[in-house]
């Protein structure tokens, strides 16, 4: 019998990902989940894609998207993908929010973590957990992106190798959106005595710590703003509209990642279960 | 081995445990037992490694705890914890085999096994709100199976179980003790005294006493039982050689202190009850664990 650290990390990663997909919660998310983005497909992607094909409206989208500092998505050759990006940027932090708002909170209400604890270290469980989650949020990514690649090719198969090209790149982007988030939600999820608590508690934390963070800045002093790189997708709008530097974009999410799971580690290893 | 060495237990300023010093080396099986509030429940979370003592150490073969070697050797059925009720019992086992290092196919064994133990095998694929209160026990008592643990640390194993399946879980310790060192805390008093040799008795957060193995004073006891309660039973068996006191503990019962050098003290008294014609209902070498408990 062999049990090492990374084995134990890779068992609660994969338990992590059945426990979301194989569950009745998670059965229910992914319907949900499917519902939701085929509403948006056909709906919102393929019909803002139409208005963007529109020769007669391509100068006015333009000038819109640069009045809203959005002028970089203009490159882009897919239309449909643009859309695809303004509503997966907005959408997917608020996603992996849910998705991972129970990483903790539930086992230790019930006890189970301590059937847990006695048999793999707290760092293996955090990081199990965490990567598990990052395993779901990346699937569920990866769906819409597979949906949004055979709407693009029923459209218009000629567009299979950029949209593919684009999407890979969509991909990667995406996933350093949402995690900082989840582990966001993995620190919350120390102190939080359910999954509905840590949610109120992320919403908050991201909604009332902008308005301070700002009024700190515009009242006591401008260099408070930096205050903001505490909260996960501080620079979400740098990063929707393509202007974030490669550090803002790939750096800053993985500096937050690190440095949650680290004060997640420090104060779950103090806390009795 | 488990030992504690100086380990207090407070949570703000409530003092759970005080400077408590023990060691358990593997062997027959231990009770803690101590009233409401003694502080079992938290020595047993400190032994566990699910909170870490405010000062002081707890060690497990010779590390302190908790460290990645007691993995598997050190299993503990925590009071009040639950099984995740979305799964069914054969899948978190068999995670919790999986944790432990057993492959695929071995931890399928493996779970089979230790539900055999405790006769859920033919609910294996139930979830545990399917379960009565007492399989859910059962089943979180065979998790603390998996394996070859050394100690297994149990809190109320039989709390809410049925006399036929609480019976069953006694004679299943009874059977496991020869390679288990089982650590059991429970109010049931009766049941500690048919399955442990060694007592650990705690009063107030401290270690009040110890009595066990190798336990070698003048004095010895016998608790008595008669049938009818009996006001001088003092002068009936005053005469007898040996004898140094004798106290009522409760209605029929009495403690009797006597000389341990006497050895046949218990067939004097036999024979006197016999001549008295005084109907006795039981005789117990030692004190009971409740006059240990209230002594």
């Amino acid at each position: 019998m062999v049990s090492t650290s990374f084995h134990r990390v890779i068992a609660f990663a994969q338990f992590e990902f059945s426990r979301f997909l194989f569950s009745k919660r998670g059965l229910v998310a992914i319907i949900s989940y499917l519902a939701i983005w085929a509403l948006i497909l056909t709906n919102v992607v393929a019909k803002g894609a139409a208005f963007f094909k529109n020769p007669q409206f391509e100068r006015f989208i333009t000038q819109i998207l640069g009045e809203v500092g959005l002028e970089n998505l203009s490159n882009w050759p897919v239309p449909e993908l643009i859309v695809f990006w303004l509503v997966s940027v907005l959408t997917f932090p608020f996603f992996a929010m849910f998705s991972s708002a129970d990483q903790l909170c539930g086992d230790k209400a019930r006890g189970t973590i301590r059937f847990l604890l006695l048999r793999a270290k707290r760092e293996d469980l955090l990081l199990g957990r965490f990567l598990g989650q990052v395993l779901v949020v990346s699937s569920f990514i990866l769906l819409a992106l597979i949906a949004s690649n055979i709407l693009i090719v029923w459209n218009d198969s000629t567009q299979l190798a950029a949209a593919l090209n684009l999407s890979s790149g969509i991909f990667i982007d995406l996933v350093f959106v949402v995690l900082p988030m989840i582990a966001f939600m993995l620190l919350l999820n120390v102190y939080s005595t359910s999954s509905k608590q840590a949610i109120v508690h992320c919403l908050l934390l991201l909604t009332l710590g902008s308005i301070i963070i700002g009024l700190l800045a515009d009242y006591v002093w401008q260099g408070l703003e930096l205050l903001s790189y505490l909260l996960p997708n501080a620079n979400l709008f740098n990063t929707l509209s393509l202007s974030a530097s490669k550090a803002e974009q790939y750096l800053l999410p993985v500096a937050q990642t690190v440095a949650y799971g680290a004060l997640t580690f420090t104060l779950f290893k103090k806390q009795g279960v | 081995m488990i030992e504690l060495k100086n380990v207090s237990k407070h949570f703000a300023s409530n003092k759970v445990l005080v400077d408590v010093s023990m060691t358990i080396p593997s062997g027959e099986p231990v009770a803690i037992i101590g009233p409401n509030g003694a502080g079992k429940t938290t020595l047993f979370s400190l032994i566990s490694g699910f909170i870490s003592p405010s000062s002081g150490e707890v060690l497990f073969d010779g590390k302190v705890i908790p460290h990645s070697e007691q993995f598997g050797k050190l299993a503990v059925l925590p009071q009040d914890a639950q099984l995740d009720p979305r799964f069914t019992i054969e899948k978190q086992l068999a995670f919790f085999s999986k944790l432990q290092g057993f492959s695929k196919s071995e931890g399928i064994t493996e779970v089979s096994r230790v539900l055999g133990l405790v006769g859920l095998l033919e609910h294996k694929t139930k979830k545990p709100q399917e379960l009565s209160h007492g399989m859910r026990k059962r089943a979180c008592i065979a998790q603390s199976l998996i394996g070859s643990p050394s100690f297994v640390l149990l809190d109320e194993a039989t709390a809410g179980l049925d006399p036929v399946h609480a019976k069953e879980v006694r004679e299943l310790i009874a059977s496991l003790s020869k390679d288990i060192t089982f650590i059991l805390s429970s109010h049931d008093l009766a049941e500690l005294e048919r399955l442990c040799q060694r007592v650990f008795v705690f009063e107030a957060g401290s270690l009040k006493q110890y009595s066990g193995d190798g336990d070698t004073t003048s004095q010895a006891y016998l608790t008595l039982r008669l049938k009818q309660h009996l006001d001088n039973l003092d002068n009936v068996i005053a005469d007898l050689n040996g004898l140094r006191n004798l106290k009522v503990t409760q209605s029929r019962e009495y403690l009797i202190e006597y000389d341990a050098s006497v050895t046949d003290f218990d067939i004097q008294l036999l024979q006197c009850l016999h001549h008295q014609s005084i109907a006795y209902q039981q005789i117990y070498n030692g004190k009971t664990l409740e006059n240990q408990l209230f002594d």
